[in-house]
């Protein structure tokens, strides 16, 4: 039986409307006429993923807002558009005193160097327990003692650049398909090979949910402090996913590939942009769903991948607040 | 939580009203439908105590049934499924 996760994704072009309170997708074939028609429970959804041309109404929009789900659009060549947050008095962030801290610790350079450089530390041990499982030899030593005499954020920024380039060439090592996953460079916008677009798409997943995590506590995405705020509109779901990047997303592509659940079948090429197909995307997001649904045992709970995403969150908040000692999540 | 509901409800030439579809728009707010009178997926504990109030509300007990299914844990399950699985719940 399949968990969920409380997210649906809509593959196929059609419409959402409202009706008897509840949200229904009718689904379009080629002509725009309608072939089914499926019932959303409202109670049983909080994300909607939205990877096709879908038609909607400010009618059903203000109902999901009511109902607080969030929408997450997507281009058709599954990059990320944009989300729609619904504006309501249980869901907007109301605190004051939080967003004012927020501001403080990111104008504060100690502050700010120190929580962007454990954010960093976190992520470069997290990568090296990749290599690890996957019984290739990786030496971070230097890229951590690199990163305790590091002082400003372009130094930091420095260390983690340098390192992700040396991991992403051990990706060879683990990756047993050479044929049509070989990583030469990493690019983006559009990504040109297989294996850039795989890990795009699993990113932005990872983003997604960090950032539905973050709409949960009271801090605020726009102000991130590894990133710089002015490159995006949001930016600390940036700084959250770069410590959940390595356990959710690398382990999701190193075992989809090895298993040969994804091959080079599963990619459409057009016009020199790489997209999955709409089987494919379900196969990954199957994964990715029972990986978000696993529980993990963390500071004597049992915890799934979501509350630990918003858990980090919540510490990262008392860190801003209370000036609490904050230490990146750190898988074992 | 996970669980497997379905039910039977007499139709209106037996009672004075007809309350199946008062039933069916209250469940599907909770749960996908997986066949006529089918429905299962996952649902918080206190969503599940919320729908249950429902149904003991709406259904008359001398003449509807809903049988309801709860599992914990999931581990010792596997869903089989012969011809088409109309309703993915994940995907649409």
């Amino acid at each position: 039986m399949q968990k969920n996760d409380r997210t649906h994704f809509i593959l196929n072009p059609g419409r959402l409307r409202r009706q008897d309170n509840n949200i229904y997708f009718d689904k379009y074939d080629d002509e725009m006429s309608v072939v089914a028609t499926k019932i959303l429970p409202i109670n049983a959804v909080d994300e909607i993923y939205i990877l096709a041309k879908v038609d909607m109404d400010s009618y059903t929009m203000a109902f999901l807002a009511d109902n607080n789900v969030l929408l997450h659009i997507f281009s058709p060549y599954q990059s990320f558009r944009g989300n729609f947050f619904p504006n309501t008095s249980n869901s907007v962030n109301k605190s004051g005193f939080v967003l004012l801290q927020q501001l403080r610790s990111f104008d504060d350079e100690i502050k700010r160097s120190y929580i962007a450089r454990e954010i960093t530390r976190a992520h470069i041990l997290n990568d090296a327990l990749n290599c690890k499982r996957h019984g290739v030899k990786f030496d971070t030593n230097p890229h951590i003692s690199a990163l305790e005499v590091a002082k400003t954020i372009p130094e930091i920024m420095a260390v983690e650049g340098s390192f992700q380039k040396l991991y992403y060439e051990k990706w060879n090592e683990i990756i047993s398909d050479q044929k049509s996953f070989k990583f030469t460079v990493r690019s983006k916008r559009p990504p040109a090979d297989k294996i850039n677009s795989f890990i795009s798409y699993v990113n932005t997943r990872i983003y997604n949910v960090c950032l539905s995590e973050i709409y949960k506590t009271e801090l605020d995405p726009r102000i991130g402090f590894l990133h710089e705020p002015n490159y995006r509109s949001l930016s600390l779901h940036l700084d959250l996913a770069e410590i959940f990047k390595p356990i959710l997303g690398d382990t999701l592509i190193f075992s989809m590939l090895n298993k040969k659940e994804i091959t080079a079948k599963d990619f459409e090429t057009n016009a020199g942009r790489i997209k999955f197909t709409n089987d494919a995307v379900q196969k990954i997001e199957m994964k990715m769903i029972s990986k978000l649904t696993d529980q993990i045992e963390a500071g004597g709970q049992k915890l799934t991948w979501r509350q630990i995403i918003r858990r980090e969150a919540n510490r990262l908040k008392k860190c801003i607040c209370e000036n609490a000692p904050y230490e990146g999540f750190v898988y074992q | 939580m996970y669980v497997i509901l379905f039910y039977d409800i007499m139709g209106a030439e037996s009672k004075e009203k007809n309350n199946a579809n008062r039933i069916r728009k209250a469940v599907e707010k909770y749960l996908p439908r997986v066949q006529f009178s089918v429905f299962e997926g996952e649902i918080r504990q206190s969503d599940f105590k919320k729908l249950a109030a429902i149904l003991q509300k709406e259904c008359i007990k001398e003449l509807d049934s809903i049988i309801i299914y709860t599992f914990n844990s999931l581990k010792y399950s596997d869903r089989i499924v012969i011809g088409q699985d109309k309703n993915q719940s994940l995907f649409s």
